[in-house]
């Protein structure tokens, strides 16, 4: 008995700086996120108890219908544009390729280049009169346009940015996922027959739909965060007119703009339940629509 | 891969790949030959894309043009502190996971994963006014305290000491080997790659972190390089696109050096992990 005690002790000791600093940081502040979403409180003055009303207002703001919706389309577009690309490079590079390190290292670029010089960068590129997007554009035929003052295009032109940052990531881990998949089942297809399509169809996606539905969720969880893009792209305003302001964007602005913690708070549980949704869903697809091997 | 492939299909794998590195590269050239200009080159159109002289200049003037050298020795303090401190932190508990047996570790366990799914952004206002509270807000610990502990750090170290062989620390333990001993020369010699690979990761998303630092900075003097950055996007510099590329150059240099020597690391990290930052 006293040997557990002095087993448990030390366990305990070897965990409490960790436990300390996740208790402070991560599980308080969900507890007091969920106070506060029945609270109205400018930061300043006593918090004053409204009930409900912070959650009923969520369901009555115009704005935040917008911006869920904004949200929505930013999220979907992006991981299903980004997934479909990154899926068919991931298909090329593995094989045996010269320069496969260096084309590898190449689409993994972006994703370890900071956000914020990222959306520095995107922003000369979408200049109108000399910005490369417009350049490009003319030689086609079109004509340069500031894409970003645009209500109906500003929020596109982030997305477009967002996918080239991110399809060396989904590309990585599906490249990952692919050389998991056993060479002999290719093999036995090819002598029955079966050509490329076949193989791709009835092998490869089949077998890589754990790594893809993993991607999904776990890229639209990420997508529904966005922040910083919509920060530099927009000046920080969100604009033009609420166009590119996003779930997260929309919490910052009501807590440090509009000074509503109780209000900013009541989104930030919309938030959680939208993970806990969509973490649900992916449970139950993997479990229904995986194909082990 | 030993499928037989035609010369044709070799040619267009390599056509298709070589043009899709091509797109993904060009902003990196644009940035670069921008960030060697003088302001009439850029503004010419159709573009001119070599400048006529290459002005590193450039990069002096925009380093000048904000305390950039300021913003560069803040971020290196906020990311090698957190660096050094969750690995601490987290390599302390993956061994009481690992190794150890005690009431409630199960649950305990389970806490630290779920911690991961917590979206940062719930916990946003409660910790500005516990900084608040403390009177941290626009000091190096409101930069650094919140990022104490890792669930991620703790469960990939502890993935990794679960391989390890108990017989070791048995025979380790025989010796008289004290607790803290074992962990120092038995585990983390073992177990170099993943530390590695966890403190890779944890440095390029504490020095690329935006949020944060935007939210509880308030001096130009206490802003990071990513914060530093944008608000050169936004004003401070104006349109001095030249000065621009510079600046999101040096800003964002440090990490692509880090994945160019440590490629190896970062992607196995991140494709057994599969988490973004």
């Amino acid at each position: 008995m006293k040997r557990h005690l002095k087993e448990w002790f030390t366990a305990y000791t070897l965990l409490a700086p960790s436990f300390i600093g996740l208790a402070t940081f991560i599980i308080w502040p969900m507890i007091y996120s969920g106070y506060l979403s029945f609270m109205k409180w400018d930061f300043l003055t006593e918090p004053r108890f409204v009930g409900l009303r912070n959650y009923e207002k969520l369901f009555n703001d115009d704005v935040l219908r917008l911006v869920l919706w904004n949200t929505a389309v930013y999220s979907v577009a992006v991981v299903f544009i980004t997934l479909i690309l990154a899926l068919g490079l991931a298909v090329l590079i593995n094989r045996d390729l010269k320069f496969r390190a260096a084309l590898r290292a190449i689409f993994f670029l972006p994703v370890v280049t900071t956000l914020v010089a990222v959306s520095g960068l995107w922003l000369f590129i979408y200049t109108p009169d000399f910005g490369l997007m417009s350049y490009i554009l003319r030689l086609f035929g079109s004509s340069g346009q500031a894409w970003l003052n645009q209500p109906n295009a500003a929020l596109w032109a982030i997305i477009i940015m967002m996918v080239w940052q991110g399809l060396g990531y989904d590309m990585i881990i599906l490249l990952s996922g692919l050389q998991n998949i056993r060479e002999d089942l290719y093999e036995a297809a090819m002598i029955d027959g079966a050509g490329h399509w076949a193989l791709f169809w009835n092998i490869t996606l089949p077998l890589l739909s754990p790594t893809l539905v993993f991607l999904l969720i776990v890229s639209i969880i990420q997508a529904f965060r966005v922040f910083d893009p919509v920060y530099i792209m927009s000046g920080g305003t969100g604009g033009p007119a609420n166009s590119t302001a996003t779930l997260v964007f929309y919490l910052y602005k009501q807590a440090f703009t509009n000074q509503d913690a109780g209000y900013a708070s009541a989104i930030a549980y919309l938030i959680v339940g939208i993970a806990v949704i969509l973490t649900t869903i992916q449970l139950t697809l993997s479990k229904r629509w995986v194909t082990y091997q | 891969m030993k499928r037989s492939t035609s010369r044709l299909e070799t040619f267009l794998v390599y056509a298709v790949l070589g043009a899709a590195a091509f797109i993904v590269f060009l902003p990196y050239v644009w940035m670069i030959l921008a960030a060697f200009k003088t302001p009439e080159e850029i503004f010419v159109y159709p573009p001119q894309w070599l400048p006529a002289v290459w002005r590193w200049q450039n990069f002096v003037d925009a380093w000048g043009k904000a305390p950039f050298g300021r913003f560069f020795i803040n971020s290196i303090i906020v990311s090698v502190s957190i660096v050094v401190i969750q690995v601490t932190t987290s390599t302390l508990a993956a061994y009481a996971f690992a190794f150890f047996k005690f009431p409630g570790k199960n649950i305990l366990f389970i806490l630290y994963l779920s911690i991961m799914m917590v979206p940062t952004q719930v916990t946003l206002i409660p910790n500005f006014v516990t900084l608040k509270n403390l009177n941290l807000l626009n000091t190096f610990g409101a930069l650094i305290v919140p990022f104490l502990a890792s669930g991620f750090g703790t469960f990939l170290i502890r993935q990794q000491f679960l391989t390890i062989p108990t017989d070791l620390i048995d025979a380790a333990h025989i010796d008289g080997a004290s607790t803290l001993r074992i962990l120092w020369s038995v585990l983390i010699p073992l177990s170099r790659p993943t530390l590695a690979t966890f403190a890779l990761l944890s440095a390029m998303w504490h020095w690329n972190d935006f949020f944060w630092p935007l939210i509880v900075t308030s001096s130009t003097e206490m802003r990071t390089m990513p914060l530093g950055l944008a608000v050169f996007t936004q004003g401070e510099a104006g349109t001095e696109w030249h000065l621009l590329m510079a600046a999101a150059i040096f800003t964002a240099l440090p990490i692509i050096l880090l994945f160019l020597f440590a490629q190896k690391q970062f992607v196995q990290g991140i494709a057994n992990s599969g988490l973004k930052g």
